[in-house]
């Protein structure tokens, strides 16, 4: 009696544990589909805004606008903005690692495909010269 | 009268207008100047006055007044009343007991940030008397501070919203049901709800900031409040409104002085003075507002995922312990039970690691920089090669969490460097040419091993002591397919055919004896027939001299003479038979020296040009061939035999050499020792002199002796033992570093068509 009983009992905690094994997994995606998301977004973010951002403060966009009004000096600097930057995105450690990865695998993939790719860059170019 | 003056600092106010020829004035008789507004003189006098006060300053109250009387009173006495700050409030360190820890970083406010937490109005001591009586008159449930301040500041909010001009009657303020029924409509946008939204968006609940206070107050919402306790609180709160003018019961902080009537117009918030509008600076402004909304609508959306991020990661986080306590109490009931499932559920399965990275220690010392550019240019500003990685690698799955291993993975630093440093050409680095290049070789070398071994189909190796197979060979007349492989099959061999072969059975015996087999223990193959007659090969490499070999039958030379002449040259690695000079001694015995010098001339051109070519075909040398000296097949040229053999006996001797050496001073030592124990000091002295002699003597002994024992191994090859043979064979393999000694050894393995 007892023995069946603790069988049954030990079924549903497997089965509770698959069940959170499983919650586990698709919680791990989903972090990693939103760390993804916020990486884009904050790229777009921080490539459009022109140096002035939530990260690096306002004041030089004041100081464009002061310029601008001055005839206009749009595409004075291209603007650049750097890892530290990413305070969204980089927050996340897994990312960091995520990223890192990332890196490792396309460094391995563009040595395995670095022959093929010169060619096409070089076709590339010779299209755009004979434009 | 006086005209009126302009000067000092009126002067600087009124903007002094030119008289131009084209406008005409106005010209004022004496009859006509007490028509004049005697105020507006009046008033002009005044101003002539020095306040100090900026000019839209001018108008508080009691400067006024003050400049009013200045005729009539002396100014020493009148000032314009300040607020009393000179009173200390004794109670303040009962009230404001916390202590301030300073943080790490600045503080950083860019408004108030108690207008963010809690709500915006604060009982005074009137709320208090009424909310105590209040409370205990009323039976229900108690209403507390936080609640009643709560109600009133939604009075106060929602009668200042519909009424902004209810300082004119106090007393038309709104009924209450009114207010009611505008309070159920909860405002999202405004401050005091801000936590409320917030929470209600991300879906947190309890949302507590770090401004909030840590001990949580539970107000009831107050549509609840209105209907237990609003009547009352409103009665309260309409009296104190009408004993305020209808202003705000909670006082406020002036922040702007736009309203014109007020008394102390001195006492607000200093502002900077407006720039003249223009309908530049217009849309200026408007373009700086619209794309400072666009920049927080996205700081918003970042943040925004980043809390769900983060709340994700908790329940996450949450979920993994639930996974480990399940666990542990799986694994208790699994031994109890005795139960023996796959364990698989119960272990934590770290992510294995696609490809572990290759070990290149020096080559990333080399190159750190180009990597770095590498690893950026990655990480860079491009969206569109971002957006494609991004999509590669959602599909590699969710990164392990869990794994603690991982810590021990170095983390490429990042490095900040400017988009505009990175030039746009792909940089080549000198790791990738290198691995590229080592890359080819391998396949290279991978596909000759394959064609090898596809030529090598069929065949067998038949020998089992590699070291004495004696072949009759004959060369096959076969056309090869492709003879561009050749030399990397193990069986070059393969043109030839093999008649017969001999083979020794018990050869080990006659190496450990250092005899020759006898002719009766040979075996020899031939035809599938066994003749037990067969004399052992022998071959001698220091002297015999003509040694028979397989080389190249020709070797070609390009050779340009004058005028751009061509030659191809032949050389056999035969003898040419040599007859033009005994022809022309021949010729030169009968006739004249004249034309024996020309013929002679002619000859020697003649030999020169032909000196390096022969017709000697295959034809002409085939008996002479091929040797049956089986080192000698794999076409190593006599030379290089010299010279592995050179080199082998060179080592040879020198071993000898050393160990002689090296015996000889053992045996000293020895000897030594025992004089020491015999003989007194002074012999041992004596005897040690002696003894130095002697090893200068010895030393010279054993170099001659040494050199006699290189003699004596260089002369043991000549005696035809096959084992020494076959031992020279192999030593001769070892000591020659050059990759053809593996050729040798294949000789030695030579690999004969099966035949069956």
């Amino acid at each position: 009696m007892s023995q069946s009983e603790s069988l049954k009992e030990y079924e549903t905690l497997k089965k509770q544990l698959q069940d959170a094994i499983l919650r586990k997994k698709t919680l791990d995606k989903e972090i990693t589909q939103i760390e993804e998301n916020i990486f884009q977004k904050e790229t777009i973010y921080l490539s459009e805004s022109n140096n002035s951002n939530i990260v690096r403060g306002f004041e030089t966009s004041n100081k464009q606008g002061s310029h601008n009004s001055s005839f206009g000096s749009v595409n004075k600097k291209k603007l650049i903005f750097t890892d530290d930057d990413r305070v969204f995105s980089l927050s996340s450690h897994t990312f960091v690692r995520h990223l890192q990865k990332k890196n490792d695998l396309e460094d391995e993939q563009d040595d395995i495909s670095n022959e093929s790719t010169p060619n096409t860059a070089q076709s590339n170019k010779k299209r755009r010269r004979d434009d | 009268m006086v005209a009126p003056t302009l000067s000092g600092s009126a002067g600087s106010r009124f903007r002094q207008r030119k008289i131009s020829t084209k406008q005409t004035l106005q010209i004022l008789k004496q009859s006509q100047l007490s028509d004049i507004d005697n105020e507006d003189l009046q008033q002009r006098d005044i101003q002539e006055i020095e306040t100090g006060v900026d000019k839209n300053e001018e108008d508080e109250e009691h400067l006024q007044k003050i400049l009013k009387n200045s005729g009539i009173t002396s100014t020493s006495n009148s000032y314009i009343p300040t607020p009393d700050a000179s009173k200390v409030w004794d109670e303040a360190a009962k009230f404001y007991t916390g202590k301030f820890v300073e943080p790490e970083s600045y503080i950083k406010s860019s408004c108030q940030v108690e207008d963010y937490s809690g709500c915006l109005y604060n009982m005074d001591e009137e709320d208090d008397k009424f909310l105590e009586t209040f409370n205990k008159s009323n039976k229900k449930e108690k209403l507390t501070d936080d609640e009643f301040e709560s109600i009133m500041f939604n009075f106060e909010k929602y009668i200042t919203e519909k009424q902004p001009f209810l300082i004119t009657d106090p007393s038309q303020i709104l009924p209450l049901d009114e207010i009611k029924e505008g309070l159920k409509s909860v405002d999202k946008l405004s401050v005091e709800n801000v936590t409320k939204t917030l929470s209600d968006e991300l879906k947190i609940h309890p949302f507590i900031t770090m401004f909030d206070p840590k001990v949580s107050e539970n107000i009831r919402p107050i549509s609840e409040l209105l209907r237990l306790y609003g009547n009352e609180v409103y009665e309260f709160y309409k009296k104190r409104k009408i004993l305020r003018n209808g202003k705000s019961v909670h006082p406020t902080l002036k922040f702007n002085g736009d309203d014109d009537s007020d008394a102390y117009a001195c006492f607000r918030q200093r502002q900077f003075r407006q720039q003249r509008k223009t309908r530049r600076a217009d849309t200026q402004s408007s373009e700086k507002l619209i794309k400072l909304y666009q920049e927080l609508k996205a700081t918003k959306e970042l943040t925004f995922l980043v809390a769900e991020r983060e709340q994700k990661r908790l329940e996450a986080i949450q979920v993994e312990r639930e996974i480990f306590e399940l666990r542990c109490k799986v694994k208790v009931m699994k031994r109890e039970l005795g139960i023996t499932d796959s364990d698989e559920d119960l272990v934590a399965h770290k992510k294995k690691k696609p490809v572990p990275p290759p070990p290149q220690p020096q080559e990333v010392k080399e190159e750190p920089t180009k990597k770095e550019k590498k690893g950026l240019s990655k990480v860079g500003n491009n969206v569109n090669t971002q957006d494609k990685s991004n999509s590669k690698t959602t599909t590699n799955g969710p990164v392990e969490d869990s794994a603690g291993s991982d810590q021990s993975q170095q983390f490429q630093p990042y490095v900040k460097l400017p988009p505009s440093k990175i030039p746009d050409l792909e940089l080549e680095s000198v790791q990738r040419l290198l691995q590229n290049k080592e890359l080819s070789v391998k396949r290279y070398v991978e596909e000759k091993l394959k064609k090898r071994k596809q030529t090598d189909l069929g065949f067998t190796n038949f020998t089992d002591e590699t070291n004495n197979p004696y072949f009759e060979i004959f060369l096959q007349n076969q056309n090869v397919l492709d003879a561009s492989h050749i030399p990397y099959s193990s069986i070059s061999s393969s043109f030839f055919d093999v008649q017969s072969y001999g083979y020794i059975p018990d050869i080990d015996k006659y190496i450990e004896k250092g005899t020759t087999a006898n002719e009766n223990d040979i075996l020899l193959f031939s035809n599938r027939e066994i003749t037990k007659k067969c004399q052992p090969e022998s071959y001698n490499p220091l002297y015999s001299e003509n040694v028979l070999t397989s080389d190249s039958l020709y070797t070609l030379r390009k050779r340009i003479g004058r005028y751009g002449q061509v030659f191809i040259d032949r050389k056999a690695m035969v003898k040419k038979p040599y007859n033009g000079i005994n022809e022309f001694l021949n010729l030169g015995e009968d006739s004249d020296i004249d034309q024996d010098i020309e013929s002679i001339e002619e000859k020697e051109r003649f030999e020169d040009r032909w000196k390096y070519d022969s017709d000697l075909g295959l034809q002409d040398i085939d008996a002479e061939l091929f040797s049956d000296d089986p080192s000698k097949l794999n076409s190593i040229s006599n030379e290089t035999q010299v010279i592995r053999f050179g080199g082998m006996l060179l080592s040879k001797a020198y071993d000898t050499l050393r160990e002689s050496v090296i015996n000889h001073r053992n045996s000293l030592i020895v000897q030594m020792q025992r004089m020491q124990v015999q003989a007194q000091q002074k012999q041992q002295q004596l005897q040690a002199q002696q003894a130095a002699e002697a090893l200068a003597k010895n030393d010279k002994n054993s170099a001659n002796g040494s050199a006699a024992n290189s003699r004596q191994s260089s002369q043991q090859p000549n005696s035809s033992n096959p084992s020494t043979q076959v031992k020279y064979n192999n030593q001769s393999s070892h000591v020659s570093p050059s990759p053809k000694s593996s050729s040798v050894s294949q000789v030695n393995n030579t690999q004969v068509k099966a035949e069956s």
